[in-house]
């Protein structure tokens, strides 16, 4: 019951703040994008709390030269065209110096295409290639790109001597070029890929795929579930005995899968590459006292969607600190960032570099209790 | 071709093409006693799966939200045929089937506004475990979708065929106007039929739930499938409609399992494709005029 | 002879088409009657405004002395008053038996016994059905389908029979056959209006008639002075003499200017 009543309070209270009036004068306003509802809501609402708990303590700590940092969200319903609509609304307010963008990656690769139009600073956290490979000059990505998680995968498979995995991707853009990576990886490194099978948002049935995979025997099984009927695929992995070692793409872990699978311990044992921000809870000096602070800030251990919001708005933070919060201001800022300590390792761009992080942020995590461990 | 994997993909695709079917049954009831294609049919799957998931989580006893949610399918067809069947019922049948998919954008947008985006999940109703039927290993909730659609479509074939009732809702598909010769009130059969249908429906969508989650836009596969199905049966037979909705749904996952998972759809409705040539524009008769003319 | 059914100056029709204006007729209990009439003149929209399934405009009907204008078919069916359509319209896909089940379906007691009882009737009537229980409906010969129809409505225990031209189509030694099961029908107490194209064969049974024309009554009288009636004889007789040779005439002049008609140019 509290959960359904917890929505509708987030839904009013989003409602609220997307018909609030223009923030104070003093304020500063940086815009936000986040995919609250709809099917990428599970895991895009984890990044948003991440960043909302950066601004928090930003805030504590004196805000930016005193003036009160405003984060103001719109929801893109899990929907690139509402994302375009609402991109726009906080473009033409004047006030935003730079835009969040917390969406799957289809979403940002709408807005990606327009970045460059309105010239205001835009940050996305998603990982696929495209967001950073051709560089647009506006649109920065936060997280290590999809191809540095398929390469850290591939290399950590083959370092167990598990020579032939199986992969599972949906039909999706994203997916196949998820799967494209793998294969081109997999082959460099001279792993065998004995079963490569797809499929569609929509679908209910996988045991045709499921099976083909248990019967192509492979050592590992990497499952591409981006979002969609993860709690279906997951179940249905189980109930096919299906017992290689096996990872699941990141995103798919939230609350709604735990939820749906019957527990958070029923995906103990499940792989992941993930970004090491997740996993930064047994690191030591600087990344653990980033850690210790977006936990405390959050009142729970920060996971490696939270981090991956919490490392986002501190490349914000760290560009509004570093210009005059102007739109061009904070872009040179952008442009200039180099080797940025974060949660999740390292950040940096360049005049034509877009892509933040590189695979130096990816770990492969092992699910214990809900929490990424790093794995052997 | 081993059995265990022929078992696998063929015992799981009659599991969901056991949804199919109650939605085709749907169809070709409706079609046939109101003249209407109701195109709404597969958004009670949908109010089935996520009435009982949404009441679930709210820790509402699952019988009870079982009862709610199949109880909530009969009302909401019920209400369908009052307010959207029976005030059209001389319209045009273009007109008609326009109601009818309004009516599945109502229904869904209501589900929109009242559980949200996000999939309803939810436990089987014995647990998650599964048992092993000729090598293929099958989610025990598939006994539930088993055993719910034999026993709907055992009591709607012994009511169609030894009862009263039966008869006269046979009466009314093949010639409404007879019918009502005989005393029998045509509109109260197109409502009980409705309310079956809707019922039916919800209860497809209660007990697949635990199998594929619900969300407010998953009537639509079922409903296209259910309906590619009722008109492979040929549009008139609630027996052909199920007999040819099981088929496509293990049709549906052989397919994906020994050709590719993108040969599914190819397949579905290259095989619907082929029936439309064949029979050429049999899924236009949704209700067939008896012959009776005399002469010797 | 007190009157069963009272049909005073009823009007009725489909959409903005008015096909009876003003029709009134009166049928006494243990009556055969015959409505005579060509085809389009309203036989069957008058039986059909009878049995409710067609609005009455203006005009009342009474059935037994009790207002039936605005009942629906159910309750008129229920209290005796049952039709066998034109063309038969049994249930094709269903079986014999299952359509005189129907039949019994406005009545009023239908337990098992009593179904069973009456389904044994119509067999001991109708032999013939009693061997194609089982078939399908359409799968009998044309004969068969109206002895069926009639049997289906039997199965109501009407009071009042109306027959929609019961002769269509049918060989006259059938034709015989369906006129005698009509004259029992009276004997056991029935009462009969019987809508025909085959004049001959309806007012050789019927006590009295009505001529129905372009939706009003233009004649009424004894079967008998129908019968002699010059009108009758030429519209619904084939006519005797000049009356017959004219309606041939006039078949011919048509036929040919259709002819020339179709031909190219």
């Amino acid at each position: 019951m509290s959960g359904l009543i917890l929505r509708m309070a987030a839904g009013v209270v989003l409602l609220t703040i997307g018909l609030a009036p223009a923030a104070r004068a003093e304020d500063l306003v940086i815009g936000g994008i986040g995919s609250m509802t709809g099917v990428a809501a599970s895991f895009d609402r984890a990044v948003v709390e991440g960043i909302q708990a950066y601004i928090k303590v930003w805030n504590m700590q004196g805000g930016f030269k005193g003036r009160h940092v405003n984060l103001q969200l719109l929801d893109d319903e899990s929907n690139a065209a509402t994302a375009v609509t609402v991109y726009r609304k906080l473009v033409e307010d004047k006030s935003v110096g730079i835009i969040i963008a917390a969406s799957p990656s289809q979403t940002l690769l709408a807005i990606k295409a327009i970045a460059d139009d309105y010239r205001v600073p835009t940050i996305g956290s998603a990982t696929v290639v495209q967001l950073a490979v051709p560089p647009a000059k506006y649109f920065f990505r936060s997280l290590p790109g999809t191809d540095a998680y398929m390469l850290t995968l591939i290399n950590w498979v083959k370092a167990h001597g598990w020579m032939k995995l199986a992969i599972l991707n949906p039909s999706s853009a994203a997916g196949q070029s998820e799967a494209g990576l793998l294969k081109k990886d997999a082959a460099a490194a001279g792993v065998q890929i004995v079963a490569a099978e797809r499929y569609n948002d929509t679908d209910t049935n996988f045991t045709a795929q499921l099976v083909n995979i248990r019967n192509a025997r492979p050592d590992f099984f990497y499952c591409g579930i981006i979002g969609g009927p993860s709690v279906t695929i997951f179940k249905q992995v189980k109930q096919l005995h299906l017992t290689m070692p096996i990872a699941l793409h990141s995103s798919a872990f939230n609350p709604n899968f735990y939820r749906g699978i019957g527990g958070v311990k029923e995906a103990d044992g499940v792989y992941s590459p993930v970004e090491r921000g997740g996993m930064a809870g047994s690191a030591s000096g600087l990344v653990a006292k980033l850690y210790k602070e977006a936990s405390d800030a959050m009142g729970h251990p920060a996971t490696n969607l939270n981090t991956a919001g919490w490392d986002t708005a501190m490349i914000v933070a760290h560009a509004i600190e570093t210009s005059n919060d102007t739109r061009q201001g904070i872009l040179v800022a952008l442009e200039n960032t180099q080797d940025l300590p974060v949660i999740g390792g390292l950040v940096s761009y360049g005049p034509s570099d877009r892509r933040g992080k590189d695979e130096r942020s990816v770990g492969i995590g092992r699910l214990t209790d809900g929490h990424f461990v790093e794995a052997k | 071709m081993d059995l265990a994997t022929f078992a696998q993909f063929a015992l799981s695709g009659l599991t969901t093409g056991c949804v199919y079917a109650l939605v085709a049954i749907g169809f070709v009831l409706c079609a046939n006693v109101s003249g209407i294609v109701n195109f709404a049919q597969g958004e009670y799957v949908m109010v089935g799966g996520i009435v009982t998931a949404g009441l679930a989580s709210l820790a509402v006893p699952l019988p009870v939200a079982i009862l709610v949610a199949v109880f909530l399918g009969g009302v909401f067809g019920f209400l369908q045929e009052r307010v959207t069947v029976a005030p059209v019922r001389r319209a045009p049948m273009f007109l008609q089937a326009t109601v009818a998919l309004g009516v599945a954008v109502v229904i869904q947008s209501a589900a929109l506004i009242v559980w949200g985006k996000d999939p309803y999940g939810l436990s089987g109703f014995v647990g998650d475990d599964v048992f092993v039927l000729l090598g293929a290993y099958l989610p025990l909730q598939a006994l539930f979708v088993w055993g719910a659609t034999a026993a709907f479509v055992g009591a709607a074939f012994y009511l169609l065929k030894f009862t009263e009732l039966g008869r006269a809702i046979r009466a009314v598909a093949i010639n409404p106007g007879a019918a009502t010769m005989m005393g029998i009130k045509t509109g109260r059969m197109s409502m009980l039929v409705f309310a079956a249908s809707g019922a039916a429906g919800a209860l497809a969508g209660v007990v697949i739930v635990p199998i594929t989650s619900a969300s407010w836009d998953s009537g639509l596969e079922f409903g296209v499938k259910g309906f590619t199905g009722a008109i492979i049966g040929g549009f008139h037979s609630p027996f052909w409609a199920t007999a040819a909705a099981l088929g496509l749904g293990v049709l549906e996952s052989l397919a994906a399992g020994y050709v590719s998972s993108e040969a599914k759809d190819i397949v579905t409705y290259g095989v619907l494709l082929a029936y439309l040539m064949i029979r050429g524009g049999a899924f236009l008769r949704g209700r067939r005029v008896v012959a009776s003319t005399g002469g010797h | 002879m007190t009157s069963m059914l009272d049909v005073a100056a009823v009007s009725s029709g489909y959409g903005r088409t008015e096909v009876l204006h003003g029709v009134s007729l009166e049928i006494g209990a243990h009556e055969i009657v015959t409505m005579l009439g060509a085809n389009g003149a309203g036989k069957s929209t008058l039986l059909a405004t009878i049995m409710g399934v067609v609005p009455v405009r203006s005009g009342t009907i009474g059935f037994l002395g009790e207002p039936i204008e605005t009942a629906d078919t159910a309750a008129i069916v229920r209290r005796g008053l049952c039709a066998v359509p034109e063309r038969r319209q049994l249930f094709g896909d269903m079986t014999v038996e299952e359509n005189l089940l129907l039949g019994a379906y406005g009545r009023a007691d239908r337990s098992p016994a009593a179904l069973r009882d009456d389904l044994d009737t119509q067999y001991q009537l109708f032999p013939r059905l009693r061997e194609r229980r089982r078939q399908s409906a359409q799968s009998l010969s044309g004969g068969e389908q109206q002895m069926a129809a009639i049997a289906r409505a039997f199965m109501a225990r009407p009071k009042l029979l109306l027959l929609d031209e019961p002769s269509l189509g049918l060989a006259p030694l059938m034709v015989e056959q369906i006129v005698q099961c009509i004259v029992d029908f009276r004997a056991r107490g029935g009462t009969v209006l019987l809508v025909e194209q085959n004049a001959r064969a309806a007012l050789g049974v019927a006590d009295r008639g009505y001529v129905l024309a372009t939706g009003r009554i233009t004649i009424a009288g004894r079967a008998g002075d129908l019968l002699a009636n010059p009108a009758v004889q030429d519209a619904y007789l084939g006519g005797q003499g000049s009356g017959a040779r004219a309606m041939e005439e006039r078949i011919r002049a048509r036929a040919s200017s259709y002819n020339r008609a179709s031909q190219p140019q």
